[in-house]
């Protein structure tokens, strides 16, 4: 505003010496127009020029010792004492800023430094006009020139700060053991640091813009891309998982983060964003699910040849012994009537314990799933746990295929198996409603109760309700487990399995609306806070 | 078959002992053509032995009874089938039905119930053991 002021009054007084040439006016009011004029110029440090070109004089007005360090009375008012003053190193600028302005007629505005007697360095900032006769021959040129060392000596330190800034955050970048890059607002990347152009051993100039894509797998770049392109549309931060080749030509996968920045105003700048080499990371949490299965597949493994030996052989040779008990039973005279008598006791008691092995086989692995399908062993299953907890449990099938593959049919029924004992158990009602539905390519179990409920996000940390454990076993088959529940609102358990190998883990389609937080066991282990388990299951 | 001769019967567990024990059971009314531990070569054999009843275990390695059961079913045959079991759940009552079992003998059973059923079977009529 000041700034403003100032110029508006040397504006107006430089108009006024041209006024005061033009119309020659009294002697006071001239002198009142120095005046002004005079303390304008003082004011903003600055002079004012009148080059009269055909007569060579040069006309300054406002404190020549300020800004060129000598007396007024030492300048005699000739073109060639300003260039003296000029610093040697500029005067080729300054002269051919002047020639050009003459020439082109476009104003002349020139940044350069004065060298005072004393040897003070000065900055100046001049502004001026030509003024041309009606032969087209330039003769008169008027303008003004500030001083302007204060700001440059500001403007180089900031340059300085900046500079230093710079080289302390390459310094940093260079040194992290992360991949650093920045992008600019245009998508195009402008920086990465020495650890990714050694990771990569492409140069700088080979990565920036698009070029670092050329070490992303290729199948990995679409992709990537698209993640990148939707965060940066929507100034979201944003992660994601892509193969990276190093130098050494190996493909190593790499976690990226990125951020958006902004500048001071609040203006979007880009992204800067982070990369580390996740790959043995990967690979130990692959062993890790790996083990996990294999812990499963043992563990089912093992429950299925006990049941077998049991049935097969136990329970085949608890047969035999009825049957030759009731046949020596019946060879017995029918008048041992006391021996036949406690022989049929015999025989019934151990039929009992023989339906007791069956029974432990049974529970061990269901033969019913072997033999009837998983449609039959789930309703079976139901009926005889409605039975011993005394709680209604509605099994509904529909079109499930008869020829759902065994480790399919199997994942499904423990899965059924858990969720039904969970909602028994846990959910507090006597009624749990559970469905079994065949669609093509596709298997989906359904574990509904109105009970007291939970909070998903929670429950995937605790133990009790085995959800990690049904959501592995899911995985073994390429399917996925999606929980909806609420504490007092009931619970849904789904499971989706698709019936063919190779096919992709269902989508969530099934969107509920009852306000129940919903998700897979992976969406609630990512919301979920605190740190993970030391054990799952 | 005339209805004076004896049934002529092919049998199928993958338990011997079940086997000798149900031919024994079976022997003084019935001719046993054949004792197999195999569900596929038991489809073979029905059509080479031609019985009049195939008494099948169900729980078996490779072919169930069940299965066994549906292809002698679907291909037609004339034999009728006992199914003899260590199972004694509705489910697989149901499932044997289905699979076109007229007879269903408990093992545990095998002693009293087999030779009726067989017989029951022979003139089409349909033998579940009790309590199974």
């Amino acid at each position: 505003m000041v700034a403003l002021l100032v110029l508006s009054l040397l504006v107006a007084a430089v108009f006024g010496i041209q006024l005061y040439r033009l119309t020659s006016r009294s002697a006071t009011a001239a002198r009142q127009s120095d005046d002004r004029l005079r303390l304008a110029l003082r004011a903003a440090h600055a002079v004012a020029w009148d080059w009269d070109i055909p007569s060579g004089r040069d006309v300054f007005y406002g404190d020549l010792q300020t800004m060129f360090g000598m007396a007024g009375d030492t300048f005699e008012g000739r073109v060639e004492d300003f260039h003296r003053a000029v610093h040697p190193d500029d005067r080729e600028l300054v002269g051919q800023a002047v020639a050009e302005a003459r020439r082109t007629r476009a104003p002349y505005r020139a940044t350069f430094r004065v060298a005072w007697p004393d040897g003070t360095i000065r900055w100046v900032s001049a502004n001026g006009e030509f003024q041309y006769a009606a032969d087209g021959t330039a003769v008169r040129m008027i303008g003004m020139a500030l001083d302007i060392t204060e700001r440059q000596l500001i403007e180089e330190k900031l340059k300085e700060a900046l500079r230093e800034g710079e080289e302390r955050f390459r310094l940093v970048a260079d040194t992290a053991p992360v991949m650093l890059w920045m992008s600019g607002p245009d998508k195009l990347c402008t920086y990465f640091n020495r650890s990714w152009l050694d990771f990569t051993g492409h140069s700088l100039e080979e990565s920036l813009g698009n070029g670092w894509l050329a070490s992303v797998h290729v199948d990995d770049r679409a992709p990537c891309a698209d993640i990148y392109e939707t965060a940066f549309d929507r100034r979201e931060r944003f992660t994601m998982e892509y193969r990276l080749r190093r130098r050494d030509g190996a493909m190593r996968w790499v976690l990226d983060s990125g951020v958006p920045r902004f500048t001071q105003d609040g203006l979007f700048a880009g992204y800067i964003g982070s990369c580390i080499d996740v790959t043995s990371h990967r690979a130990a949490e692959e062993a890790l699910a790996g083990l996990s299965h294999k812990l499963l597949e043992a563990h089912e493994s093992e429950r299925t040849r006990i049941a077998r030996e049991l049935h097969d052989d136990i329970g085949q040779r608890m047969a035999v012994l009825t049957m030759e008990l009731d046949g020596l039973s019946q060879s017995m005279p029918p008048s041992a009537t006391e021996s036949r008598s406690r022989l049929r006791g015999v025989s019934n008691r151990t039929l009992d314990l023989a339906r007791d092995i069956q029974a432990i086989s049974h529970s061990l692995h269901s033969s019913k799933l072997d033999y009837l399908g998983v449609a039959a062993a789930s309703a079976s299953f139901c009926r005889e746990l409605s039975e011993q907890q005394h709680i209604e449990i509605a099994f509904n099938a529909e079109d499930v295929p008869a020829d759902v593959p065994k480790d399919v049919a199997l994942c499904v029924f423990r899965v059924l198996q858990e969720a039904v004992n969970n909602a028994v158990r846990h959910a507090g009602v006597n009624h749990v409603d559970v469905a079994l539905r065949g669609s093509p390519g596709e298997l989906q179990l359904e574990v509904a109760d109105a009970g007291i409920g939970f909070e998903p996000d929670v429950a995937v940390r605790g133990r009790g309700l085995g959800l990690i454990s049904m959501d592995e076993r899911l995985s073994l088959v390429n399917g996925a487990l999606i929980i909806e529940s609420k504490p007092e609102a009931g619970t849904v358990i789904r499971a989706l399995v698709p019936l063919h190998a190779g096919e992709p883990v269902p989508g969530e389609e099934a969107r509920p609306s009852s306000g129940r937080r919903t998700g897979t066991v992976r969406d609630h282990l990512r919301r979920a806070d605190g740190p993970p388990p030391a054990t799952v299951g | 078959m005339s209805a004076g001769e004896q049934p002529r019967v092919l049998l199928v567990d993958d338990n011997e002992a079940i086997l000798k024990r149900a031919a024994a059971v079976l022997s003084t009314s019935c001719e046993i053509v054949g004792a197999l531990t195999d569900g596929r070569a038991a489809i073979e054999a029905v059509g080479t032995l031609r019985p009049d009843v195939v008494v099948l275990d169900i729980s078996m390695p490779g072919l169930s009874g069940l299965e066994v059961a549906g292809r002698l079913r679907d291909d037609g045959t004339a034999a009728a089938v006992v199914f003899l079991t260590v199972h004694d759940g509705d489910e697989f009552l149901c499932a044997a039905r289905a699979a076109g079992g007229v007879g269903y003998v408990v093992k545990p059973r095998l002693a009293s119930d087999l030779a009726p059923a067989v017989q029951e079977a022979r003139a089409g009529r349909a033998y579940v053991s009790q309590g199974h």
